[in-house]
């Protein structure tokens, strides 16, 4: 009786002890393509269903436990707010209002389940709206429209909830060329005629500055924000090379030095930043295996806390690029390491910086790797099955 | 005066290494083109041949030798003299594919057009030539029929001989034993024509219907005409797509596109018998999407090969006494492999990579399993690879 008695309490106990440290296992947020019943053939369709929360070991890194916290259209970008207390998302459509625009979800996050609650949705300023961030005055949030091709700025409410927009800019002037002179041999270019197209939106680390890539006429815009009016004044505007499609970029820790990442010619370029201005540093470097040849696209740029090392990710060649920075911020490429899935989206380390995620769209999974002392991830052979992933973030 | 001795020995190398390159093997590459009916985003323009180096195995040099709409699966004849392709179109005669019939010079490589016939049904996606060379056999894959078409002494196309057309309840688009997360349904909306081709005695034509989930065997008349000996249920919704035989003859290995699964059967009298469990041809573990492609199997009947779309990659398998064991994934390089070839030596394997827009060279490394060489040669939409005999 007594070694009943105890066995089950024990038992008990350790239920309770799993289920506590499973509690406190990280929690992540992974955004998806939902299905595009007016254009199933357009890039922005999956088959997911909106925004997934899922539980990530703390020891392997590796995600489990998928679950929909939140049925939306095409959430492929989001982002916590300062505190941690609300979640904006885009909703990468071109259906929203008379002007046929894209919107933006404002969310605010329980803690303790991560369970999202709507609080409102607005026009995001532009179709096709793929990148979003909060200003670092927290009275914000910054919207990148990708065939709308413009920057938005939408102003918050105290109650988290979206509000008016107070700017749009939305570039002008000549298209761009289709393709850039160095791309890879074989690569074929976009027949989308290139007007603007904003791909990403992001202030620098000091806060001071706001950087927005456009993919379409290929610059590279800075400004000041006004965070009293919500204006976006133009500090510089920065010529990459034609067609080359400048889309995702960060920043070194010091913030003296940016790293620009090319869709169309799967390259690299370093740039000093310095009062908001760009200069380039050196010739652009490739993310492809010497000698590659055939059609590329990149698209995720990370660098890690450290600033030791960039992970760029290769669409259809189907890879992740590590460079190794030097102490001068120059790259150089040391590995290329398989994504184990069609078209990684984005790539995305976790809060320890151990651990490294490919979130492939086209292979409806998400795949671990373990980041090694040279820095360049390793396969741990977990894949998670996730319809249309492309962008995952972690709560606190 | 010297100098110019320089420059004659120069010259003499120049035309070595030429000479040289001439005798390198030679390779035809079929690819899917831009035409309104074709699915994809697709970048080719015909049928290509290339050089291929001995020594590397690296592929170079494609030039255009034949113009035409999709050619996603071509054959040589028996004696080399002609070469056939399939258009995976939907409109020629305004409701089929076509099959076209080049002759073959051995000297230059160059195709000349000999004629172009109906498919007997809209997307042809595979073509092989019977051992009398009278027959092309062809597999329908959107109007689901197998076909036998007559070869004149000419080498060009005659008359259909034969049309096959299953009917029957359609099957689900997914398999049960598919991996989690798996999207990639295969159509299982009627019947698809994937492969058609000849056991290794040439006694039996083999046909693959991935729509249905059943393999054919028929044998073929001197007439043309194809007599079923036996239709094998697979798995349903698992796709059956392609197939090869070991090189006694006494099993085939089934590739199942929808599942990413291989099926070995024991071959006897034209009749499958299923041998042991479907193995995978996917990493332990993995979830999300795939779809194979291509099947190969070694001189030596030791080593498959097979192609996974979406995680891109070729599978290794060891196969021993009809016993199937996967060995190794190793990365395409590229997106979408649609076919897989292996050079006449056996040394190569080459990933013709349709969504990569660009074809791959393997070395077959220790173990036989594929091994990067960073040899890559660019080429839009390639479908299919087929050496020219030295």
């Amino acid at each position: 009786m007594k070694a009943l008695t105890t066995s089950v309490a024990v038992a008990a106990l350790a239920a309770v002890l799993a289920s506590a440290t499973a509690a406190q296992a990280a929690r992540a947020y992974i955004g998806t393509y939902t299905p595009n019943l007016k254009e199933p053939g357009a890039y922005a369709n999956g088959h997911g269903e909106g925004i997934y929360l899922v539980n990530v070991d703390d020891a392997t890194g590796v995600p489990s436990g998928l679950k929909l916290v939140a049925k939306d259209f095409s959430p492929s970008w989001f982002t916590l707010s300062a505190d941690h207390k609300f979640l904006y998302a885009v909703n990468e459509i071109n259906t929203y209002g008379p002007n046929k625009s894209g919107s933006i979800t404002a969310y605010a996050v329980d803690a303790a389940s991560g369970a999202l609650k709507k609080l409102n949705t607005v026009d995001s300023g532009g179709a096709i709206p793929c990148f979003i961030v909060p200003d670092p005055s927290g009275k914000f949030v910054l919207t990148a429209n990708y065939t709308g091709g413009s920057y938005s700025v939408t102003r918050l409410k105290p109650d988290g909830s979206l509000g008016e927009t107070t700017d749009i800019v939305k570039p002008s002037g000549p298209q761009s060329v289709y393709q850039a002179a160095d791309r890879p041999v074989g690569m074929f270019g976009s027949k989308e005629p290139h007007g603007s197209r904003g791909h990403m939106i992001l202030p620098d680390p000091t806060g001071q500055f706001i950087v927005g890539a456009d993919a379409g006429r290929d610059q590279v815009f800075v400004w000041k924000l006004d965070t009293g009016t919500g204006k976006l004044n133009q500090v510089s505007v920065t010529k990459a090379v034609p067609g080359s499609g400048p889309r995702h970029f960060r920043f070194s820790p010091d913030g003296k030095t940016l790293y620009v990442l090319h869709e169309q010619n799967s390259r690299i370029q370093v740039y000093g930043f310095d009062a908001g201005k760009l200069t380039p540093r050196g010739a652009s470097v490739s993310t492809l295996p010497d000698g590659f040849q055939g059609g590329n696209t990149t698209s995720e740029l990370l660098i890690d806390k450290a600033g030791k090392h960039l992970y760029a990710a290769n669409r259809n060649h189907d890879s992740i690029a590590t460079f190794a920075i030097a102490a001068d911020g120059s790259i150089k490429k040391i590995a290329n390491t398989h994504t184990e899935g069609t078209i990684p989206r984005t790539l995305t380390i976790d809060p320890s910086g151990k651990v490294l995620y490919s979130l492939n769209q086209g292979g409806d999974n998400l795949v671990t790797f373990r980041l090694g002392a040279d820095g360049v991830p390793k396969p741990t052979g977990k894949f998670l099955a996730v319809y249309a992933p492309a962008a995952m973030v972690f709560l606190p | 005066m010297k100098k110019i001795a320089l420059t004659a020995a120069l010259t003499l190398a120049a035309i070595l290494g030429c000479a040289n390159a001439a005798q390198a093997g030679r390779a035809y590459i079929g690819t899917y083109t831009q035409e309104p009916t074709a699915r994809g985003n697709n970048h080719g323009e015909g049928i290509y041949l290339v050089d291929v180096d001995d020594r590397s195995g690296a592929v170079s040099n494609p030039r255009l030798v034949a113009k035409m709409k999709s050619p996603s699966w071509v054959a040589l004849s028996p004696d080399h003299r002609f070469l056939y392709a399939n258009a995976e179109i939907l409109d020629y005669d305004g409701r089929t594919g076509s099959v076209s019939a080049f002759a073959v010079d051995s000297a230059s490589g160059n195709l000349k057009a000999l004629n172009t016939v109906s498919s007997g049904a809209a997307g042809p996606a595979y073509i092989e030539i019977d051992r009398s060379g009278k027959f092309a056999l062809v597999a329908n894959y959107s109007g689901g029929s197998f076909a036998v078409i007559h070869i004149k002494a000419d080498g060009s196309l005659g008359e259909l001989a034969d049309q096959v057309k299953p009917d029957g309840p359609l099957n689900p688009a997914n398999a049960s034993d598919t991996q989690p997360g798996q999207f990639a349904g295969s159509d299982h909306s009627g019947t698809h024509g994937h492969m058609i081709g000849m056991d290794r005695s040439g006694k039996y034509v083999i046909g693959d219907d991935a729509g249905r989930d059943q393999i054919f065997v028929w044998t073929l008349d001197g007439s043309g005409k194809l007599h079923q000996v036996s239709v094998t249920k697979s798995l349903p919704g698992s796709a059956p797509r392609h197939f090869v035989f070991s090189p006694d003859n006494k099993t085939m290995y089934q590739l199942q596109e929808q599942d990413s699964r291989l099926q070995a059967y024991d071959f006897k009298d034209g009749v499958l018998t299923a041998r042991g469990a479907s193995i995978f041809t996917l990493p332990d573990g993995y979830q999300g999407s795939n779809t194979t492609s291509e099947l190969l199997i070694d001189k030596s009947g030791t080593r498959l090969y097979a192609a996974n779309r979406t995680q891109d990659s070729i599978a290794t398998i060891a196969a021993a006494k009809g016993s199937i064991t996967r060995i190794a994934n190793t990365h395409t390089g590229a997106d979408n492999p649609r076919s897989l070839a292996l050079n006449p030596g056996g040394k190569f394997l080459y990933s013709l990579n349709q969504g990569g827009h660009n074809v791959v060279t393997f070395r077959i490394g220790p173990r036989g399993v594929p091994q990067p060489t960073g040899s890559v040669m660019a080429l839009g939409s390639p479908a299919v690879m087929v050496f020219l005999p030295n």
